[in-house]
């Protein structure tokens, strides 16, 4: 009998479909992890405008669950669901990444955006893997009543390094509070990394997740919102580019429950030679959260009739005075379109090139540090340019 | 020096379905304007694409040389990179590129040199006001929800921002009202006042060829390039049609 592969079940849908498609969960498995002693290099700028500091874990997971009525709700979720596994403070990737993490993490950072308070300049936190080395990290960011701040997390290594990032983010935003949290994987070939977020969000309170994934061997995203508040808002903006045997395997939900909630998930990418790529974006409408709507859309340039495309929109709900869409657009570069491209001086991969970063560009775009930009649009040319 | 840019010997085209092109010959010098008539299924815009090194087009025969290079067998973006262009006659939309960035892109594939931002978005901004193009068309996807008039504005956008010394114009007056026509052949008129290029265009009307000073004009039937002349052989077509030139090649 083959041996059973451990691993830690992460990406898991709200709702489960056929096991056959092989979306319902990802897997990460033990022996995939790569092996590294070193640790990546954590640096930060602009992060003296808000109060920080770290925290026993276990200190800042109780006070991130308190901050949150999670049990309660997901509770009820999981009795009605038998799918569903609760999670006081549920986040995208899942309680056994959740868990992993307050394992094997002793301390966490806790950020502090005060009332009222509006830094101007982004905090920018980086990890640098340089060579290969690993990083697991737990953050906390709480954003008090009418604050509004930008994080921008990047993690950065050489083209051929590999090794291993973990990082979980919980954000807690208060009524009439905003985060704009921007994550960007600019990592080599091979990596994995499993990056997951988390967001309570208040009364008239604004989560804005933005992510740029481009590089790493296999890349976890989840991302979960859960929109408690009277008129809480969740907008996404995400662009991802997979190469060679790459995974990019991600999972967004927007559980929507207070009055008047609105979500809006946007998801661009491409994907070439034998790349593989599973997005599951549910947009949940809970009982009791009337007026709400919910859009999700994706748009991906498929590169190569090698690459897997697999996309999963759900949208449940338990409401009636609810707008719920989502639409996606799947297409290639046609030889027309490339003989188009080519007429104007361009080979084709620098046509390929074009596209991608012409997809990618009004994510990355929107990222208000410059040099981050420029490492982006950086990263996607060497892609192509070097795809030896 | 030689004057020649592009010479076209004895060439034969053929797609899947069978032969286009037969023992087509043609030389076009630097600065000129030539003019490529012909009845509708001639074969026009198979030689367009031909020049231009479309894959859907196989040559059977004869050679294509561009500056005295054999280019018969180049790729489509290094007969680019010598100064080809071809403006389509329906051109593509592009979703997800916009026009700034291709151009800007395009220019620098073409001379290897990075383009500085500031002097390319000027460069931008007039040409698009000579062609009355609306600021806002430089952010939006290549061709996406353009009118076919903007879409061909576009091209030659393209081919103004490009410079190339040889440009091909595909039925580039096809479907467009006076005023496009107008602003289309203004454009054509810049690009000679630029960089004194060649052109080849392909056309069933003659408005776009009022305000050009025409050097050659060709009659292309049947696959065949039956007849040349000077810019009056096209009032002659415009008063006599093709009849009598489809009725010569059946007789051959």
């Amino acid at each position: 009998m083959a041996e059973q592969r451990e691993g830690m079940t992460v990406n898991r849908l709200p709702s489960l479909t056929w096991n056959r498609l092989g979306v319902n969960f990802a897997k990460i498995f033990d022996d995939e992890i790569p092996a590294s002693d070193a640790e990546a290099a954590f640096s930060a700028r602009n992060d003296d405008q808000v109060a920080r500091g770290a925290r026993a874990t276990e200190e800042a997971q109780t006070f991130a669950d308190s901050m949150s009525d999670g049990v309660r709700r997901e509770a009820y979720v999981a009795a009605k669901r038998s799918i569903y596994q609760g999670q006081h403070f549920a986040t995208g990737l899942g309680h056994d990444f959740t868990d992993y993490m307050n394992a094997n993490v002793p301390e966490t950072y806790v950020y502090t955006v005060e009332e009222n308070d509006h830094p101007d300049k982004p905090i920018v936190l980086n990890w640098d893997f340089g060579k290969g080395a690993k990083a697991l990290a737990q953050q906390v960011i709480h954003v008090k009543k009418n604050a509004e701040a930008t994080f921008l997390m990047t993690y950065t290594s050489e083209k051929n390094a590999e090794g291993l990032g973990m990082f979980e983010t919980r954000v807690i935003l208060e009524e009439g509070a905003t985060l704009h949290l921007m994550k960007v994987n600019l990592l080599g070939e091979g990596f994995v990394l499993a990056d997951d977020s988390a967001a309570v969000v208040r009364d008239g309170a604004h989560f804005d997740y933005l992510s740029v994934m481009l590089g790493a061997a296999r890349t976890y995203a989840g991302c979960y919102a859960d929109q408690c508040g009277k008129g809480a808002m969740f907008t996404v903006d995400t662009g991802y580019m997979a190469e060679k045997d790459h995974l990019v395997d991600i999972n967004y939900v927007a559980a929507q429950r207070g009055k008047k909630t609105q979500s809006k998930i946007n998801v661009k990418g491409s994907l070439r030679d034998t790349a593989k790529k599973v997005f599951r974006g549910t947009i949940d409408f809970r009982k009791g959260t009337k007026g709400s709507t919910g859009d999700e859309q994706e748009d991906v340039l498929l590169l190569s009739p090698r690459v897997t495309n697999k996309t999963v929109p759900v949208i449940l709900t338990e409401e009636e005075d609810v707008d719920g869409r989502h639409g996606a657009t799947i297409g290639n570069l046609s030889e027309d379109i490339l003989f188009y491209l080519e007429t104007r001086g361009l080979d084709a991969d620098a046509a390929e090139m074009l596209m991608t970063r012409g997809r990618l560009a009004g994510v990355a775009h929107r990222i208000p540090d410059q040099d981050t930009v420029d490492r982006i649009d950086a990263f996607i040319e060497e892609a192509f340019g070097n795809n030896d | 020096m030689s004057d020649t840019l592009l010479e076209v010997k004895n060439l034969s085209v053929s797609i899947e379905e069978g032969p286009i092109l037969h023992d087509v010959n043609l030389t076009i010098n630097k600065g000129e304007t030539h003019v490529l008539m012909g009845p509708n299924g001639a074969g026009k815009s198979t030689l367009g694409n031909t020049l231009m090194g479309n894959p859907v087009y196989h040559v059977t025969g004869g050679q294509i040389l561009f500056n005295g290079e054999d280019i018969t067998n180049a790729t489509v973006d290094k007969r680019a990179r010598l100064g080809m262009f071809m403006s389509f006659q329906n051109p593509l939309e592009v979703p997800g590129l916009s026009v700034e960035s291709f151009i800007r892109n395009a220019m620098r594939q073409r001379t290897g040199k990075p383009v500085k931002i500031m002097q390319f978005k000027e460069q931008l901004e007039s040409t698009m006001d000579l062609l009355q193009m609306d600021a806002s068309y430089a952010d939006r996807d290549l061709n996406v929800g353009f009118s076919g008039g903007e879409k061909k504005k576009a091209e030659i956008l393209q081919m103004l921002m490009l410079n190339p010394s040889f440009a091909i114009l595909d039925e580039t007056d096809s479907g467009l009202d006076v005023d496009a026509v107008r602003t289309v052949s203004q454009g054509i008129e810049e690009y000679h006042k630029r960089s004194d290029g060649a052109l080849l265009i392909i056309t069933h009307s003659t408005k776009i060829l009022e305000s050009l000073d025409v050097d050659y004009t060709h009659v292309l039937v049947k696959g065949s390039l039956v007849t040349t002349g000077g810019a009056d052989l096209v009032e002659k077509i415009n008063d006599e049609g093709f009849e009598k030139y489809l009725e010569e090649e059946e007789k051959a």
